[in-house]
């Protein structure tokens, strides 16, 4: 690691916390972070190589109130964090696939490796993720992990915490928990919850084990339909037949190209397309009579060249950045009578249950489909935020108990 | 407290406190059997009707640092509603309003004291199941289900209530309410937080819950295996494959044995009282064949004499009853069911009978899987009669991934066989495991003793399965019976516990002394069944 002076602070600090990093990390694995402005406490890339460097890391850290981001470096983060040095930690090293177990389907990972390198890693072995890996390419599995995943690149076989069976986490005094891998627990609450989703706040996840699902047995169809009604309609009979459905998911064609009508195969007057992935075979006959329960009413599609039905999502559309609302049966029911025929591009509704799913509109389609979804997503957004206070006040008390000098990302919200 | 609910609505008579100071946990039993029937009275229970109510009464109690301990059908097995510090027993059954049911979403809210039973009626007279039918279905409540991390006998394909859950109405012990359906992006999921705190971290007055269509066609089947071994690497194979059983269960040797007893040809006559034959009666109703009715009845005192002299031979002996019935010429039991819509239902089992064939099983028909279902819910009344006999019986729910689970089974086998006789069924399955529901039971001559005799039993069951890296509890919970294995299992991520704890209850009022380790443990051991007296202030 080499150095030049950094505006900002003294020289001589900052050289005594480059050497208090390089007893604990090997000098190699630090960098200097001069990318944004350094601030007077010093900011540097670090990339520990096992657990116990991450171990050893947070205790310097927590003696000597420096902050830990999990993120990268933002513009105001010297200002926010003043004279404490700042650690940005990358987990690229920390990517060993610890135990593959086949008896189980289970994997055990460091969280360092990136969505792509475990999905390779586990198509080699014939087996695949409930993570659809091509959103996050290049995420390693903390971040997707840790990130509170509400948006359209949630999980598509249930929540993202269902396809975790247990946690290796480091608290910030440096301590490490470990959750014990079993199918079901009644032992107290499920404390892995605390650190999925909760971006880093309150503990870094270095390991996690992992569902796993065999990967040849993937099916999907998609299904055109002429409103959303009677989408919603034929993914109800679906959803009573009882089968063991991996996704289901309804979507219009996008604004911009990233998938058009043409592409999906949908149509002026088939403008919903109905994508229903159920368990393969040998699971009974779920597709065989998945397929005759839609095909009654909807049209089948052939799924486009260039379009992986299996990998399951399409590229984002550009500038995708609206939210995305949990939104009960009930409430989709209400929303495709309100539409009629008539539906607007760029139209979402995703890890759908016969509970519901949800739901969210691209940026930029215009019109009075699209205002009605648009009035609806605000609608929920409102209901939503009803007593968000008193949960914002525990968490933050929660958050001093566990961290209480504040080391661990602490201004990530 | 009588401002608040009123004076017919809460009591300080002692038979409502020694009603309320214990559970169904097997070793209050035992104190009862030595005459120790009011060690930890509280100091007096409240029936709120209302979630106002409960407000009042937790404000009350946080400013007066008066311990609360929350109450639904006080069926638990673990010590988890005993008041160990007194204090206020808060009985929820009276705040158990079905509040809506929403039939397109299939979910509904209903309110924490709904007995479970009543809760199912009401669902299926809307068309919908919760799919939640545990073995006390008619003596607990939604609340306490959510409170333990509940299961029922139909988890394989509805999950646990920890699945079932959307979202919570929580009484917080300052008296605020929480809403949990309200999660912000990168907020913790306080649902799963409050669900399975067994009233440590607040009062939980209501719940929306995800239900299913009533099922169209259910069917049941028993195979039988020669292996255990076998067995289990078939319903792995099921389970993997993605079918989704309601139910699927494997019974050890002896369990087998015990199971199939039950299932004698022959319906269950009206003149025998409902009761179904069990192998004593069997060979008695063959040796008197011919015999009069008159002299059955003369000879019933002796066969009830015999069955008890066999049976407590058996427990006082268990290294060699264990051996005897490891050893035993009997094929292992299954029982597997499927429901839903008819044409999914005969799909999946026809795709199920595959695979359990060519793992080695033989089909036994409808009858044991029949049996099984009308019978599911009787199992727990049989214990006390365990007890009146002198002998102790408890049962212990371990869980673990595949990989590891005949290990579990055959080491907590190990650790038991020298102290109790011992059997074990397999249930609960899921894609990544399976639960062992384990039956112990032991006698003591001198019943004084019976009662460390069954704490050593727990040890070194406790110690077998954490060693074989399951977990403690798949459904039962912890209560207090679970406590210090619940620290070993969790070790440093207790941290998490403490925190939340202290974060939520920072005046320590809500269930105190369960789940993490009591502050003045050893105070509340010195004081015994006085301590609740010494806690003045109601």
């Amino acid at each position: 690691m080499s150095r030049t002076q950094p505006p900002g602070g003294p020289v001589s600090q900052l050289e005594a916390t480059e050497a208090a990093l390089c007893a604990i990390i090997p000098a190699d694995q630090i960098e200097t972070q001069y990318d944004m402005e350094q601030g007077p406490g010093g900011a540097w890339s670090i990339e520990p190589a096992s657990e116990i460097e991450l171990v050893e890391l947070l205790r310097w850290a927590n003696a000597k109130h420096a902050v830990v981001y999990t993120r990268r470096a933002r513009r105001g983060d010297a200002a926010a964090c003043g004279l404490r040095p700042r650690l940005y930690l990358r987990s690229r090293r920390m990517k060993r696939i610890v135990d593959i177990d086949i008896v189980s389907g289970t994997v055990t990972v460091q969280t360092g490796i990136s969505m792509a390198e475990l999905q390779r890693e586990l198509e080699e072995r014939g087996f695949s993720m409930g993570f659809p890996a091509r959103p996050w390419r290049q995420e390693p599995l903390g971040a997707v992990l840790s990130a509170a995943l509400d948006s359209h690149w949630g999980p598509r076989y249930g929540a993202m915490e269902e396809q975790v069976v247990a946690l290796g986490v480091v608290l910030p005094d440096g301590t490490v928990a470990h959750s014990r891998a079993a199918p079901r627990k009644a032992v107290g609450p499920d404390f892995d919850r605390l650190f999925l989703g909760s971006r880093g706040r309150f503990g870094i996840v270095f390991q996690a084990t992992l569902r796993l699902f065999a990967h040849t047995a993937r099916s999907a169809s998609t299904h055109g339909a002429p409103s959303l009604a009677a989408a919603l309609s034929a993914a109800r009979r679906v959803f009573e037949l009882g089968a063991d459905l991996r996704a289901v998911e309804i979507l219009t064609a996008a604004p911009d190209r990233t998938w058009g009508r043409k592409r999906l195969g949908l149509s002026e007057t088939l403008p919903v397309l109905l994508l229903v992935e159920p368990q393969g075979s040998p699971a009974g006959d779920a597709a065989e009579l998945v397929e005759i329960c839609i095909n009654r009413t909807l049209t089948p599609l052939t799924a486009p060249a260039g379009w992986n039905v299996h990998e399951g999502l399409l590229p984002p559309p550009r500038a995708w950045t609206s939210p995305v609302v949990p939104a009960s049966w009930r409430e989709l029911v209400r929303l495709a009578e309100a539409l009629g025929s008539d539906v607007p591009a760029g139209l979402w509704i995703v890890r759908m249950s016969r509970h519901g799913g949800h739901l969210s509109l691209a940026d930029g389609v215009d019109g009075p489909a699209a205002d009605t979804v648009r009035a609806f997503i605000e609608a929920r957004q409102a209901e939503l935020a009803v007593g968000r206070d008193l949960s914002k006040s525990l968490e933050a008390d929660l958050k001093r108990r566990l961290d209480p000098k504040g080391i661990l990302n602490p201004v990530s919200r | 407290m009588e401002a608040i609910v009123g004076a017919g609505a809460m009591s300080t008579a002692l038979p409502d406190r020694i009603a309320y100071s214990a559970d169904f946990w097997p070793k209050t039993q035992i104190w009862k059997q030595l005459g120790d029937i009011e060690r930890f009275p509280p100091d007096c229970v409240v029936w709120p009707n209302s979630v106002a109510q409960v407000q009042a009464i937790v404000s009350f109690c946080n400013e007066a640092a008066v311990p609360i301990v929350p109450y639904g059908g006080g069926s638990g097995v673990c010590g988890g509603t005993i008041p160990i510090h007194g204090g206020v027993v808060l009985d929820m059954k009276r705040i158990r309003a079905m509040r809506s049911v929403d039939l397109e979403s299939n979910t509904f809210e209903a309110e924490a004291g709904i007995n479970g039973q009543h809760l199912e009626d009401h669902l299926n007279a809307s068309g919908l199941t919760l799919g939640h039918f545990p073995s006390s279905i008619m003596c607990s409540t939604l609340g306490g289900w959510l409170a333990t991390r509940s299961s029922g006998q139909f988890s394989s394909r509805y999950g646990k209530i920890e699945d079932m859950v959307q979202s919570l109405e929580v009484v917080m012990p300052d008296g605020s309410v929480m809403d949990t359906r309200h999660r912000t992006p990168g907020a913790p999921d306080w649902t799963q937080l409050f669900v399975g705190s067994e009233g440590t971290l607040g009062v939980i007055t209501s719940a929306i819950l995800k239900a299913h269509p009533m099922p169209e066609e259910r069917r049941l089947r028993g195979w039988r295996f020669r292996q255990l071994k076998d067995a289990l690497r078939a319903m792995r194979a099921v389970m993997q494959a993605g079918l989704r059983p309601m139910v699927l269960r494997l019974y050890d040797p002896f369990d087998s044995m015990i199971a199939l007893s039950g299932q004698k040809p022959g319906p269950v006559s009206a003149a025998s009282g409902g009761r179904a034959p069990s192998p004593l009666r069997g060979l008695w109703d063959g040796a008197v064949k011919g015999s009069t009715e008159r002299i059955s009845r003369l000879m019933a005192p002796l066969e009830k004499a015999v069955k008890r002299r066999a049976l407590i031979t058996a427990l006082s002996a268990p290294p060699v009853v264990n051996r005897m019935t490891a050893h035993l010429p009997v094929s292992c039991l299954m029982i597997i069911g499927f429901e839903g819509q008819a044409a999914m239902t005969q799909s999946d089992m026809a795709a199920a009978a595959r695979i359990l064939v060519d793992h080695g099983g033989t089909d036994s028909g409808a009858r044991p899987g029949e049996a099984w279902l009308a019978k599911r819910y009787s199992v727990g009344f049989k214990q006390t009669k365990m007890f009146e006999l002198g002998a102790f019986v408890d049962t212990m729910e371990v869980a673990t991934t595949w990989d590891r689970l005949n290990t579990l089974y055959e080491a907590v086998r190990a650790a038991l066989t020298p102290h109790a006789f011992v059997m074990a069924h397999f249930s609960h399955a899921y894609r990544e495991g399976c639960s062992i529901y384990f039956t112990f039971g032991a006698y003591r001559v001198d019943p004084k003793r019976a009662e460390q005799h069954y704490e050593r039993c727990w040890e070194m069951a406790t110690d077998a399965a954490l060693s074989a890296g399951a977990t403690l509890s798949h459904h039962h919970g912890v209560g207090l019976s679970k406590r210090s294995g619940m620290t070993r299992e969790h070790g440093a991520m207790l941290k998490v516990g403490h925190a939340l704890k202290h974060t939520l209850d920072p005046h320590n009022i809500m269930n105190p002394g369960k789940l993490l380790p009591d502050e003045d443990e050893a105070t509340m051991q010195t004081l015994g069944p006085d301590a609740s007296r010494q806690r003045a202030g109601l």
